[in-house]
């Protein structure tokens, strides 16, 4: 690390250009070259903005924190009509896309890691869900002798599946238009939900990522408190969010399940639970909705509305 | 029609700045100046100075010629930004919900949701909001309306307090609103303002009497967007700002130090972290709050002792640069000198550094990244990003991490090219679309769909009956091409579902099989 460089001692500058470079100057005879890739971004920084984002949904108030983005749960919000359910509409990717564009613009990497389907469509865990628990019991056959606490059953560890994987890919020029660079955006495809969490745990214990999207499919098991704990200590000990998309899928089993609390379905470590969907409030215009479902930090309630338009063609 | 929200304007925001910080303003022509130099573009005229035929746009030389007891002053965008924060902290003791304007600094939105059953009406609750600006030495007009634009039209042309009863009233003042009163940033370029004064429009109702199409076709995307937003058919929530959360970090002394040197290595290790902090909300230190928990006296004593539940002594002090700053090294300067200063009783336990933040400016905001990264302090190590993604190849396959490319095809699946990520590289976002749209998934190979049967009783179902049946089509978008290497003919469509799903589906004509490509989400 190399010495500070003391503004007082630099000669006074008129302006904003000659002081950047009475600075690279200075930098320059401390040993730091003018060519330094930092440096050369820092120098070329665009005009910031002075606004900030004072929302709960803002970047650095997901820092430290595990968040899921769920689907709407329940009837009464629907856009479409009591005889519907709300997941259909579900807007998380759109979200998560926003908030990817948010952490590269404060110079975070972000990454996002997608999870496969079987290529007929059904969600990956479901066909080897049977058979996977099958296999935990006769791989565990003293686990009720050691239950003395009369817990629930263990989580089903979850078996590799068989077959092509498919995975939904968010559409590149898509994310770029929400002003995210693709290059600096890797995108993990992940198999299944336990390559998911093993992806995540890579990801964060790296230090390298301020931010990870996964994508958590439908209709699979809760993940145990271990793993999340795991990765609630990684996304605080490197300041890093990770986000949950776990209804990515128009797959509404998993509001049938009623797993985890209020909708969600990753278990009580989620510090920030989400649901986004969308409302077309006219041919072509839709609104982009956020309601926070639980929040440790400041309590439920809070609730955004961001106008949206549709891709080209819907209007 | 959106739910009843109110507006608060404060007209010549900059004059009224100016007039609260030089007050001799108040009583004598004044301007406020773009530059403090004889060359300075005059930007706002008080009444007095334009009964001295000073005019906006003009020079402050040839100002000061016509009148010579004129005062000026630069207010600059800051200055705005600060009081505007000023006034929301004023405000939300009326409304838990305040937007300030980011176009048009000096106009608010409040929410009036459920205040009925707090303030006996709403014409009470206005007049209080205008009475607690007075009091903060602001001239404003408020309005409670039905639409945030109408709201905002009604306050910057009739002043004072106006709480609107029906939509049908607010659109009968909305249309007597003149033009020429509505702001730079919210109402019409002068050039087309003054187009339209020559076909005799001068009102909002004249405006939006104009076809919607020709206005968009002559005058651009800008005056439509406002003929969009005075007829209510923009989206615009209300988005309100919280208020700023303390910047506050502690850290436990072990074992309990007066010395100052190690008192200053702790602060030091703080300051680091809450400058980040800080300058990561784009703000900027104004006061550094020093707290020291010094070592309890009941430290030896017994539980039933007496003074066992003595608090523990504290020792709070203060310092305050010239200007807002980010720079660590003027802020452990400050605190040196502060320490060197006190005499610290006992040893200290813990420390706790609090910051009094404002906003930066973006030069500060620059200058603290040039030097952060100039002196290694850059937050991740993208080398060991690239570990990361390594060891990923190497557990889940060698195509499992990736990047995507954009390819300039027309297919969707043609466009995206999905090549391998080797390294992590530092983000050089582009500059995102003016209109946000939302954000479609693309599957890695199309899913087949049912075939289409003749009859559809109960609605054209596609692959999952929990969708429900197509309600709406757009489309056909036709792509077609490729009969040289493979035939590909596509009609592509979106397709709603009663359940709300938005498909992306196409029709193969060369394979006479419908497929779904993706969705939006």
């Amino acid at each position: 690390m190399s010495a500070p460089v003391r503004l007082h001692d630099l000669p006074a500058t008129e302006t904003l250009q000659q002081l950047r470079n009475q600075l690279a100057g200075a930098l320059q005879r401390k040993g730091i070259s003018a060519h330094h890739g930092g440096l050369r971004t820092a120098l070329r920084l665009p005009e910031a903005s002075t606004a900030v984002d004072r929302s709960p949904l803002a970047l650095p108030e997901l820092v430290g924190r595990l968040v899921e983005v769920a689907a709407p749960h329940g009837h009464d919000r629907s856009p479409y009509g009591n005889n519907s359910s709300l997941l259909a509409a579900w807007a998380g990717t759109t979200w998560a896309a926003g908030l990817v564009a948010e952490a590269q613009r404060a110079g975070e990497t972000a990454a996002w890691v997608l999870c496969g389907e079987a290529r007929d469509g059904e969600a990956a865990t479901t066909a080897v869900r049977g058979a996977a628990r099958t296999k935990a019991r006769t791989d565990h056959p003293t686990d009720d002798l050691t239950n003395i606490n009369h817990e629930p059953p263990r989580r089903v560890p979850r078996a590799p599946p068989v077959g092509p994987r498919a995975w939904r890919i968010p559409f590149a020029p898509d994310l770029r238009a929400a002003g995210i660079d693709l290059a600096a955006l890797p995108l993990v495809r992940a198999a299944h939900s336990a390559e998911v969490l093993q992806a995540a745990d890579v990801l964060l214990r790296s230090g390298a990522f301020g931010l990870v999207i996964a994508d958590w499919p439908a209709r699979t098991p809760t993940p145990g408190d271990g793993a999340m704990g795991r990765l609630l200590g990684l996304c605080q000990r490197h300041e890093a969010a990770l986000v949950f998309l776990s209804a990515p899928y128009t797959d509404d089993a998993h509001a049938d399940q009623g797993a985890g609390e209020a909708g969600g379905a990753l278990g009580s470590l989620v510090s920030l639970r989400l649901e986004a969907w969308r409302t077309m409030t006219a041919p072509g215009a839709f609104t982009l909705h956020v309601a926070v479902r639980k929040d440790k930090r400041r309590g439920p309630g809070w609730h955004d509305e961001a106008p949206r338009s549709g891709p080209a063609g819907i209007g | 029609m959106s739910a009843p929200l109110a507006c608060v304007v404060l007209p010549h925001f900059p004059l009224q700045l100016l007039g609260r910080r030089m007050p001799d303003c108040l009583e004598n022509p004044a301007v406020v100046v773009a530059e403090d130099r004889p060359q300075g573009l005059v930007r706002e005229v008080n009444r007095l100075a334009r009964t001295a035929r000073i005019l906006p746009g003009m020079r402050y030389a040839a100002a000061l010629t016509l009148c010579a007891d004129l005062r000026a002053g630069v207010v600059e965008a800051r200055d705005e930004a600060l009081a505007a924060m000023e006034l929301s902290e004023l405000l939300r003791q009326f409304s838990p919900r305040v937007e300030p304007s980011s176009e048009e600094p000096g106009v608010f939105w409040l929410d009036t949701a459920g205040l009925t059953t707090l303030w006996p009406d709403l014409q009470v609750w206005a007049h209080a909001v205008a009475d607690a600006l007075r009091t903060a030495q602001m001239r404003a007009a408020v309005v409670v309306g039905y639409a945030r634009f109408a709201a905002y039209a009604v306050a910057r042309h009739f002043h004072g307090v106006h709480v609107i009863d029906s939509p049908e009233r607010q659109a009968s003042l909305v249309g007597r609103v003149q033009l020429a009163s509505l702001g730079a940033a919210l109402g019409l370029p002068p050039a087309t303002r003054d187009a339209l004064a020559l076909l005799g429009i001068h009102t909002l109702g004249q405006f939006l009497a104009l076809p919607a199409e020709g206005l968009r076709e002559r005058h651009g995307e800008p005056v439509w967007s406002l003929y969009q937003r005075a007829n209510d058919r923009l989206a615009e929530p209300l988005r309100p700002h919280l208020p700023a959360q303390p910047l506050e970090l502690a850290r436990d002394i072990t074992p309990p130090d007066d010395q100052r040197d190690r008192l200053l290595f702790v602060a030091k290790g703080l300051l680091v972290e809450l400058l980040r902090r800080v300058a990561d909300q784009r703000q900027s230190v104004a006061v550094l709050h020093l707290r020291l928990e010094l070592e309890r006296p009941h430290r030896d004593r017994k539980r039933d002792d007496p003074g066992y539940r003595e608090a523990a002594p504290v020792v709070d002090m203060a310092v305050r640069a010239a200007e807002p700053t980010l720079y660590e090294p003027q802020w452990l300067d400050l605190l040196r000198i502060r320490l060197d200063a006190t005499r610290l009783p006992a040893c200290a336990e813990r420390m706790t550094l609090r910051a009094e933040t404002q906003p930066a400016t973006a030069s500060q905001l620059r200058l603290w990244q040039l030097l952060a990264e100039a002196g290694g302090l850059t937050r991740r190590d993208l080398t060991k990003g690239g570990e990361a993604l390594a060891q990923l190849r190497a557990a889940l396959g060698d195509d499992a991490v990736v990047v995507a490319s954009l390819q300039p095809c027309h297919l969707p699946e043609a466009q995206v090219r999905l090549l391998p990520a080797q390294t992590l590289c530092s983000p050089k976002p582009p500059e995102p679309a003016p209109q946000q749209q939302l954000v479609r998934r693309l599957r890695s190979s199309p899913l087949r769909l049912p075939t289409r049967p003749k009859r559809e009783p109960d609605g054209w179902l596609l692959s999952d009956w929990r969708m429900g049946a197509v309600v709406r089509l757009w489309g056909p978008f036709r792509l077609s091409g490729g009969w040289w290497v493979r035939q590909v003919q596509r009609d592509y469509y979106y397709a709603l579902t009663e359940r709300g799903d938005l498909l992306w589906v196409f029709y193969d004509e060369v394979r006479r099989l419908w497929f779904q490509t993706g969705e939006v989400g």
